[in-house]
């Protein structure tokens, strides 16, 4: 099946696409959903405590009993972001990607516990009150998490296909 | 005397078959207009006649004074027997205020409330230490039997393991030494299981049905008064009274109920408290959040899905408010730097998608099967 024909600007419409990708009609409008203003804010929201609690484990702020073992990698380039916007080089958007990147490309751990994504899904699952929060809401950041990711994944496809709109982002 | 009885219980044998609201309000109108007969043979109180529909309340069925106790005796009837003619012609019914009892009986078994729960109060007939704390199940020793705390009626000795089963996960419930358990408390086999024989305190953890008419030697206990006809292990004339009754197992299964006594719960001291104010003045500290959640093994109000997760152990013995602030730290100054670049970043993405005009970008980051 041939790839919908999009703006040339599009780094993905060279590729192969999948058959899922033409198989559903309502993917416009859940698109269109995905990328409503409100919806973004949202999905920030998560990612910015997401971010937050990968710094603070980075930065030994939080105890390892909270946050986990975190990998040596991730802390490295979680003090490289640090520094950028601390410093502001410039290069917040690329050290950003690069530990997001880093993160959801790691290899996840034999009892799935030490990955900082898995961990912070679980404690921020947690209420003030101790107990656990609702399934809808737990669902919630997970899908928003996953989107993080895949926007990850997103943009490392799109930086090595087209270099040259995406300059910055990789060393 | 004994004639009296008989005249007065035909008179209600035919008000349980024949019970109209007219008949019940011509009854009580020409009760009052009666004057009372002492030689009546029925300790009828003088009590003012109440309502039927009153809401019921605990002391509604548990007399304050045994003189004051309507007892009740029926006769001989089977419930497919016709009533014989001379029990029907009676030249006057019972004489002075009908009693309260009277008013609940006046329907064949609508009156019955119930199954709820009481006020689950501890005494040295009940059992239970930390693994069958565990096991959600209490043990009777004086009546040899185990109840489950969360069906609420009597487990089968010969089917622990499956009951608790049904409760617990398969490592909790493999721990147990079953038969142990049985020569413990000798159990009863369910077959082999009979009433108390007298009136007890209810046994805690069993349901509580109200307006249940009871034998007041043996306490045995049924909805329908004309079903004590069949009763008939406590002589030809069956007295019985309407109070709280308790079963072993679920209705649908057995009808075995029998009578208890409940203790009227203590009088609220400040009035204009509800339950969950109570609960919070005698539990004013430790706050929810400041519980440490803890890493629980084999107990029965573990969450399961915490159980599969195992996410437990990553928050054992942490506050909520610990973990509240790990993970939605506000008051950070690094936040504020670190948010723009975030929101940019995501907002970076949407755009890309946005131009690009093409939906395979969309799947790309999971808008497909409606995934947002």
């Amino acid at each position: 099946m041939e790839a919908t024909t999009g703006s040339s600007n599009s780094a993905l419409s060279s590729l192969p696409s999948s058959d899922v990708a033409h198989s559903d009609m309502h993917t416009s409008d859940a698109f269109r959903k995905l990328t409503a203003q409100g919806s973004v804010t949202g999905y920030a929201h998560v990612a910015i405590d997401f971010v937050m609690f990968i710094i603070a484990a980075a930065t030994a702020c939080l105890q390892p009993n909270i946050t986990g073992i975190i990998p040596e990698e991730q802390k490295r380039r979680a003090l490289t972001y640090v520094h950028a916007i601390t410093r502001a080089t410039g290069r917040e958007g690329a050290c950003l990607h690069e530990l997001l990147f880093s993160i959801f490309t790691h290899k996840m751990c034999d009892d799935g516990v030490d990955l900082p994504s898995y961990r912070f899904l679980a404690l921020y699952s947690i209420r003030k009150d101790g107990n656990l929060d609702a399934a809808n809401n737990i669902t919630g950041v997970i899908s928003k998490l996953v989107y993080l990711g895949r926007a990850a994944i997103y943009n490392s496809v799109t930086a090595r296909v087209n270099p040259l709109e995406n300059i910055g982002f990789f060393e | 005397m004994s004639d009296a009885y008989d005249d007065a219980l035909s008179y209600d044998s035919h008000s349980y078959t024949d019970h109209q609201p007219s008949d019940a309000d011509q009854r009580a109108s020409r009760a009052n207009e009666q004057p009372h007969r002492p030689d009546s043979g029925l300790s009828y109180a003088d009590e003012p006649l109440t309502h039927a529909d009153e809401p019921p309340s605990y002391a509604d069925c548990e007399p304050t004074s045994p003189n004051a106790d309507p007892i009740l005796s029926l006769g001989g009837h089977d419930d497919d027997d016709e009533i014989p003619q001379e029990d029907l012609a009676i030249d006057q019914p019972p004489q002075g205020p009908l009693p309260p009892s009277t008013l609940h009986t006046t329907g064949e078994c609508g009156d019955v409330d119930g199954p709820f729960d009481i006020p689950m109060i501890w005494d040295e007939r009940s059992f239970q230490d930390n693994e069958m704390s565990a096991l959600g199940i209490i043990a009777h020793p004086e009546l040899k039997i185990l109840t489950c705390s969360t069906c609420k009626h009597v487990i089968d000795p010969d089917e622990i393991r499956k009951h608790v089963s049904r409760h617990l996960p398969r490592p909790a419930v493999d721990k147990i030494d079953y038969e142990k358990l049985r020569e413990k408390f000798s159990l009863i086999p369910k077959k082999a299981l009979t009433i108390p024989g007298s009136i007890i305190p209810a046994i805690p953890t069993l349901h509580v049905y109200r307006n249940l008419a009871h034998c007041t030697q043996c306490g045995y206990a049924v909805k329908n008064p004309r079903s004590l006809h069949r009763h008939t292990t406590c002589g030809e004339k069956v007295r019985y009274r309407l109070g709280y009754a308790q079963a072993y197992f679920p209705k649908e299964n057995h009808g075995g109920f029998f009578a208890v006594t409940i203790t009227e719960p203590p009088p609220n001291p400040q009035p204009g408290l509800n339950l969950l104010n109570l609960l919070k003045n005698k539990y004013p500290d430790p706050l929810p959040g400041q519980t440490p959640i803890t890493l629980t093994e084999h107990v029965r109000d573990t969450n399961p899905f915490l159980a599969r997760s195992n996410w437990a152990r990553i928050f054992n013995g942490l506050t909520g408010q610990e973990v509240w602030n790990a993970v939605r730290a506000d008051n950070d100054d690094l936040r504020g730097s670190v948010s723009p670049s975030v929101k940019r970043y995501i907002q970076d993405v949407n755009t890309k998608l946005g131009d690009s005009g093409c939906d395979n970008e969309g799947s790309a980051i999971g808008s497909y099967y409606g995934f947002v």
